[in-house]
């Protein structure tokens, strides 16, 4: 009798770590679930020191700006990437709304930086300043390279939906995109959904047998 | 009360779970092929223009251009592809390399589920046959899977070139759904339990990077499943003896194999083994000549019959010595820590380099591998063999199987340095594919062993759920957490 209930708890152990990643991974992905519109130019790149600032101004073209990527770096990740300040100010460069430091973007490898912050919903046709500022520690190297484009970052906006069903629905559209009828839309829903249930289904199936 | 009984009696029955099982990796591979853009596979523009020159009309009666391969461009618009490739590539401007769709210079994605030049390219305005000269094609155009291929390109050729590649890819799945089919067979026929096998099955079907691999256009799903095949009629020569089936399969799939890609002359080299052991085994037992003498003169034979038809395969330039530095030369450039970890990156997946998850991942792997390594080494050497494991015979079988592609693979690599003076074929990790089933399953027969080895009560269907857990975990992290965000996000 001990040992049937010792095997059942160590089912319920697996079941649990099961859905305990499974929840991790999902809410990952969510949090990821962001959008950008335009591509990145990538032009030589300046170089600003300790104490100087570079800004740029971009608009934005939709509702619900969540994020900024930059290229930085000049080839080379960033030693430490919180040395490298960012505010998201008015189209003046005067008002700040949103500061804070970047974090690299291993996904999107080379020399992409994300200044990542909470949601603006009424970003729609608004224009944004940009501005960059370096504070290197004492193992950092003296100045920050970045590319430009058009004389100022390289930059490119990120947005967000108002909710988890549009922003699934966006990445439905976009994986849809240059594929046959029969991998697009509710066909890829349905690959996607029976794919998803069977396979936890099998899974819990195999481990409860 | 009594409906739900049976639902659960029929999700018990071992036929209804292999096809579930099945079924998961013929979906998964849908998801896949869709979430993969075209041409991102390895090679993939490669292998579909072979697939097209080979479905071109035979009289080829239209102009041509000689052009030299250009340093310009994405990986498809460097090399001499058909028209219709170079301009669909150039249209959709999200293929391979560095910098993949959602970096720098593309920018593919508008509102809605029809991509910005999807209708000009369904018209296809573009010339589907091979103007450019030498026309760039895998293996020269003879491997059996792209005169497959070029088949369903002649049926389907009045479609449009999205519909066409996409179907191809469907087979590549197609393929894969079979090996897995073989590869629970082999489990099977090799001693495991149903359930065992079942699970094993499962954890190889989830491999990440394996199931990636069996979305592309590429000769190498194919040849998966001939070594599979090929497997299946070896364990079934060990446990039942040779018969004409089972020699029919092996040399099928040594035969086809090879028509397929070079790899499978590996298969020819485990073959004379085998059949050389076998004999060893009947006449050792019959005669009354020692049986280290018929040991001595088998492997003899083995080798002199392996030296003679792969000969020129082997990179034995020059003499003795020359040779000697040659190999001691390819040694030390492959004697490298980093070329080590990226064969072992790139066998289990899309993982990025320098992020903590991907890091520790292949840690853990490693550490795992390592743990199991002990136990092989134990079941191996030790005299009793737990009931719930398949008898030693497999195991050495598996283990000859894998030193035998990795031999081949190394040779090719050396005789590819010999004549190049440079190491470019490299050894990714997907080159060891053809053997996944077998890796994976030593690896659970050598945790298996450990356990019993450690505990008295059996707790190997503890492991096997824990590793069909962990790979399912491990594969839903790339696509959800990795692909998916690499392409679209």
């Amino acid at each position: 009798m001990k040992i049937t209930r010792f095997k059942f708890s160590r089912k319920i152990f697996l079941l649990l770590t099961l859905a305990i990643f499974l929840i991790f991974i999902f809410l990952r992905f969510e949090k990821e679930l962001i959008f950008f519109e335009n591509s990145l130019q990538k032009n030589s790149p300046v170089k600003i020191s300790e104490g100087q600032e570079l800004s740029g101004k971009f608009e934005s073209t939709r509702a619900n700006i969540t994020q900024v990527e930059i290229l930085l770096g000049g080839g080379k990740k960033l030693t430490n990437p919180t040395a490298v300040k960012i505010k998201l100010a008015d189209e003046n460069c005067s008002k700040i709304i949103r500061e804070g430091s970047v974090e690299p973007s291993y996904l999107k490898r080379k020399d992409i930086y994300e200044f990542r912050f909470s949601k603006i919903a009424d970003s729609k046709d608004k224009k944004y300043c940009l501005i960059l500022g370096y504070e290197p520690q004492k193992s950092d190297t003296k100045n920050l390279q970045v590319y430009t484009s058009n004389n100022q970052p390289a930059m490119r906006a990120v947005y967000a939906n108002n909710n988890a069903w549009q922003n699934i629905n966006e990445l439905s559209q976009r994986i849809s995109q240059y594929k046959p009828f029969f991998l697009k839309h509710y066909f890829l829903w349905v690959i996607f959904l029976s794919f998803i249930f069977f396979s936890i289904f099998l899974i819990i199936v195999l481990i409860l047998i | 009360m009594k409906n739900f009984q049976q639902f659960k009696d029929f999700c018990k029955k071992s036929h209804f779970l292999l096809f579930l099982i099945l079924t998961i990796f013929f979906l998964k591979g849908l998801v896949l092929l869709t979430v993969i853009p075209i041409f991102n596979g390895y090679d993939e523009a490669r292998h579909y223009n072979t697939i097209q020159y080979l479905a071109e009309s035979k009289e080829k009666n239209w102009p041509k251009t000689e052009k030299g391969k250009t340093d310009k461009g994405d990986l498809v618009q460097r090399f001499n592809y058909s028209e219709e490739i170079k301009k669909t590539a150039e249209k959709i401007r999200c293929v391979g390399g560095e910098d993949k769709c959602n970096l720098y210079e593309n920018n593919v994605f508008i509102q809605g589920f029809y991509g910005r030049n999807e209708k000009e390219i369904n018209s296809r305005p573009w010339k589907q046959y091979n103007d450019e000269y030498p026309v760039n094609i895998a293996s020269s155009g003879k491997s059996l899977y792209h005169k497959l291929g070029a088949e369903i390109e002649k049926l389907l050729s009045e479609k449009s070139i999205l519909t066409r590649f996409y179907i191809l890819r469907i087979f590549s799945v197609i393929f894969g759904t079979i090996t897995i089919l073989i590869f629970y067979l082999i489990l099977k026929n090799i001693g495991f339990s149903k359930k065992h096998s079942l699970i094993l099955t499962a954890i190889i079907s989830f491999q990440p990077h394996f199931s990636f691999y069996y979305t592309y256009i590429n000769y190498d799903c194919l040849l998966i499943l001939f070594f599979a095949t090929f497997v299946l009629g070896a364990i079934l020569s060990l446990k039942n003896g040779i018969d004409w089936k089972n020699l029919t399969l092996m040399m099928a799939s040594i035969f086809l194999g090879i028509w397929v890609k070079g790899t499978a002359y590996t298969l020819l080299a485990v073959f004379v083994f085998l059949i050389s052991f076998l004999l060893y085994k009947k006449l050792s037992q019959k005669t009354n000549v020692k049986a280290v003498y018929w040991l001595y003169f088998f492997l003899a034979i083995s080798f002199f019959i392996i030296a003679i038809t792969l000969e020129k395969y082997l990179p034995l330039i020059g003499n003795f010595n020359e040779i000697i530095g040659s190999f001691f030369r390819y040694f030390m450039k492959n004697a490298d820590f980093g070329l080590i970890l990226l064969s072992s990156k790139t066998y289990w997946g899309t993982l990025p380099f320098g992020n903590w998850i991907s890091n520790n991942l292949i840690n853990v792997i490693w550490f795992i591998q390592f743990i199991s390594i002990i136990g092989l080494f134990i079941f191996i050497f030790s005299k009793k063999k737990p009931e719930f494991l398949p008898e030693k015979k497999y195991a050495i079988f598996f283990i000859l199987m894998i030193l035998a592609l990795q031999a081949g693979i190394r040779l090719a690599d050396w005789q590819y340095f010999v004549l190049n003076g440079k190491l470019e074929l490299q050894t990714p990790g997907r080159y060891f594919f053809p053997n996944i089933a077998l890796h994976i399953t030593l690896v659970f027969i050598g945790l298996g062993m450990i356990s019993k080895t450690l505990k008295k009560e059996n707790c190997f269907d503890f492991i096997l759920s824990s590793g069909l857990v962990l790979m399912f975990i491990f594969f839903m992290h790339n696509l959800f957490n990795l692909l998916l965000l690499d392409f679209y996000l």
